[in-house]
């Protein structure tokens, strides 16, 4: 057997008697809740890290009663390298748009001339930031088997959707009143121009 | 002749003015005018983050083993680290530690996909695979006769385990005399929370 072969095989043997090392996830968080109006965005921003000893695979997501409201996020991260502190932690952006969840009380096609008086209660939505550690081990089954296992941690979130109450909106009309205003004198203007020219 | 143009003069006077007061009136309700502040002032501010982050020891991370069992029906089958702790004398070397790098305790919630199965899906149920976690480890601790039954919802095992501390597990096994031969294996998982909070 040549060197370079004895010191594959040795680099060999050395890895499968290295224990597997866990890893571990860490989740860092400022804000657990926030107050938005509806049909409007707001981004949060949770880090992750990972003080232990050997690097880590995660997956990161939201759960199933933030996902209806979730608008875009920027999850890139998929390893944290090991001794990864807390104050070094890997920032991660969630993005969340509220839709519109309060009745208006509108007097032309349910979409003009409406008032908001927030008379329901406000709509929360309730859930949890998640951080997966996929782990690589396997059980070494055998006999009855056993048990794979997995790790995980959250941080709680909830959004809640502000309602603002305003009088109703008469924009429209003023609008439309004005615009037919305008028109009607452009009209007996360009008339009377024309008058002019004539004679 | 002069009569009817001077109607007609106040007519574009009343229309001027319709147009004027109606955009008017457009703009005050679209963009509401706010006075300014005449007052100084300054503001506090104060953010507080959370973070927290969790490992399982090693022996959890390569799953849990319950090893060969021989004669049925057994009851109580250890899984195979219960035991053999090297730091505590005849203590658990399952862990869940939390690390120094935290600031908060953490709580920890645990479930199982679904009853050990076998390749030919004959199933070990879920109520035969218990569990008991606890704060400190020796030959009794985590205690057999507190042993709970593997869930497939989240359900909270243990809490506030304190930063740089470890939770200890325990793990049993019953199979029923009946059980058909074979290699049995599940998914458990393991979730930490920030103290307080559900799981």
């Amino acid at each position: 057997m040549g060197l370079k072969q004895s010191v594959i095989s040795l680099s060999v043997i050395f890895l499968l008697v290295l224990p597997m090392v866990s890893a571990g996830i860490g989740l860092k968080w400022e804000q657990e809740s926030a107050l938005i109006p509806e049909d409007s965005n707001v981004c949060l921003t949770y880090g992750v890290y990972n003080p232990w000893p050997s690097d880590s695979y995660v997956q990161i997501g939201l759960s199933d009663s933030l996902q209806e409201i979730v608008d875009s996020t920027d999850v890139k991260v998929e390893s944290i390298p090991k001794y990864t502190f807390s104050n070094s932690s890997i920032p991660i952006k969630f993005c969340f748009k509220t839709p519109s969840v309060y009745n208006q009380d509108c007097l032309v096609f349910g979409k003009f001339l409406c008032k908001q008086e927030c008379s329901e209660e406000m709509k929360i939505y309730s859930g949890e930031v998640e951080v997966f550690e996929v782990n690589e081990a396997t059980v070494l089954s055998g006999g009855s088997g056993g048990s794979a296992t997995s790790m995980s941690i959250s941080a709680p979130l909830r959004v809640k959707v502000k309602c603002i109450a305003h009088s109703r909106n008469y924009s429209l009309v003023y609008a439309l009143v004005g615009i037919i205003a305008l028109l009607v004198l452009l009209w007996k203007i360009y008339k009377k121009n024309i008058k002019k020219n004539k004679k | 002749m002069r009569k009817r143009v001077g109607s007609e003069r106040n007519f574009n006077v009343f229309l001027v003015l319709v147009v004027t007061i109606s955009f008017a009136l457009f703009f005050l309700e679209s963009f509401p005018m706010t006075g300014n502040i005449t007052s100084g002032s300054t503001t506090s501010n104060v953010s507080i983050s959370t973070y927290y982050s969790t490992s399982l020891g090693t022996n959890l991370y390569e799953g849990i083993n319950f090893g060969a069992v021989a004669v049925l029906p057994a009851t109580n089958v250890n899984a195979t680290h219960n035991n053999d702790s090297s730091t505590y004398s005849l203590g658990t070397n399952y862990t869940i530690d939390v690390s120094a790098d935290s600031n908060s305790a953490v709580d920890f919630c645990v479930k199982a996909n679904e009853g050990l199965t076998s390749p030919a899906l004959d199933v070990i149920g879920l109520g035969n695979e218990t569990y008991y976690a606890s704060n400190l480890t020796n030959s009794t601790h985590p205690s057999l006769s507190n042993e709970i039954s593997m869930t497939t919802g989240y359900v909270k095992a243990i809490n506030s385990i304190g930063r740089g501390n470890s939770s200890y597990w325990r793990f049993w096994l019953d199979v029923p005399s009946a059980q058909a031969s074979g290699s049995y294996n599940n998914s458990v998982s393991f979730e930490g929370v920030q103290a307080g909070q559900g799981c």
